[in-house]
């Protein structure tokens, strides 16, 4: 399964289709996503090349930070940062189902399923796994993606990523990078 | 008027409840009318008149009043040779989120970041063609003051019309690991000097 990291960069890199609006959206994430990564294994080359422009990373107090010098990647994360996507980002520090985050933060449930719908879609959080819920019904358990996330806007546009250690290591983004 | 004490007014203005009480926010509104002739935003902007009106309430415990009131929507802080401002007031962080957050927008006040243009050089410059939608932009960044009239610039017909700016030049949005969000701006020294509320707040902390 692809990670949270990689798919930021894949989401902000080749924007969405206009024309399949109509489907579900983690439809469509995960169509363009496969589109991309047949595309990355037939010509490896043309994407690191694209990567390398934009991407670099740097160690920094031990903690591996990537720089992202990319204004796809910079909108994507500031349309994520609504108060109420704020909130379920703070309780995600830990891994959480959707109802623990509701309990916690009161925020009504169908504007958290559509914030945490997004918010994973662009790749802030991941899903980490299934918790049961009662006898009958199961639920996803969410983590964030990011311990870090600091943006500058300015003449030139520069976004800081800390990723999660073990986010990284599975990254298909980072280990090309290297 | 300063460019940045326009943008710091509005979200000021919300402050003065919890700072004075209702009383006591009516009965400077008055003072500033009978004396001044403008409403408590406007006294804001132009900084001088609120200052004066508050010295005449409240004598000397005035400057305490003040820097209490604006540290309630932005703290200013000098590292080294720039100066730059942290914004404290939730309402004025989401509405830079939300404004940074959109696309046109961001392109917009990026391109008026440095000079000030006329709306068809902006709608030009920030590759904007359909017009009404243009002009809708502008008006919202207007209306939330974070696009401000600045003096006077040709438009593409050669006419003189009015010239919008933003006094932000540079924006730094910190989300740490408990998602605390840090947003800082940094405006340009000239606006720096000019504008009467970062000047006071920045006096008291020396």
């Amino acid at each position: 399964m692809i990670n949270g990291f990689d798919r930021l960069i894949f989401v902000s890199k080749f924007p969405r289709d206009e024309n399949n609006m109509n489907n579900n959206w983690h439809e469509i994430s995960n169509y363009r996503i496969k589109t991309i990564l047949t595309k990355l294994q037939k010509n490896p080359n043309n994407f690191l090349r694209k990567l390398k422009q934009t991407c670099s990373y740097f160690k920094h107090d031990q903690v591996m930070h990537i720089e992202v010098k990319d204004d796809s990647i910079m909108n994507v994360i500031s349309r994520d940062l609504d108060p109420e996507s704020q909130k379920i980002l703070s309780l995600l520090d830990t891994p959480r189902t959707p109802l623990d985050i509701f309990l916690k933060s009161e925020i009504p449930l169908t504007t958290l399923y559509r914030k945490i719908n997004r918010l994973e879609k662009d790749g802030l959080i991941i899903p980490t796994g299934i918790k049961k819920i009662n006898k009958n019904s199961k639920s996803m358990v969410y983590e964030k993606t990011f311990d870090n996330i600091t943006l500058y806007i300015g003449l030139k546009n520069i976004v800081i990523l800390t990723v999660k250690n073990s986010i990284l290591e599975n990254s298909i983004v980072y280990t090309a990078m290297k | 008027m300063s460019e940045i004490d326009s943008l710091l007014a509005k979200f000021i203005e919300c402050h003065l409840d919890t700072q004075f009480g209702l009383d006591m926010k009516r009965t400077i509104k008055n003072r500033l009318f009978e004396r001044y002739g403008i409403s408590l935003t406007d006294a804001l902007k132009q900084y001088e008149p609120f200052d004066r009106t508050l010295r005449e309430f409240f004598g000397q415990a005035a400057d305490g009043m003040i820097t209490q009131l604006f540290e309630k929507v932005c703290i200013v802080k000098k590292t080294g040779l720039v100066t730059s401002i942290q914004i404290k007031d939730k309402i004025f962080a989401n509405l830079l989120l939300e404004s940074y957050g959109n696309a046109e927008k961001k392109t917009i006040l990026l391109v008026v970041s440095s000079s000030a243009l006329s709306i068809s050089k902006i709608l030009k410059q920030a590759n904007i063609s359909s017009q009404t939608t243009g002009y809708r932009i502008i008006n919202n960044l207007i209306d939330d003051g974070l696009l401000v009239e600045s003096g006077f610039d040709l438009s593409l017909d050669g006419k003189k019309t009015q010239a919008y700016r933003t006094p932000i030049k540079k924006i730094n949005i910190a989300m740490d690991r408990v998602s605390t969000l840090d947003i800082t701006l940094e405006f340009s020294d000239d606006l720096i000097k000019k504008s009467g509320i970062l000047t006071t707040i920045f006096t008291k902390n020396r």
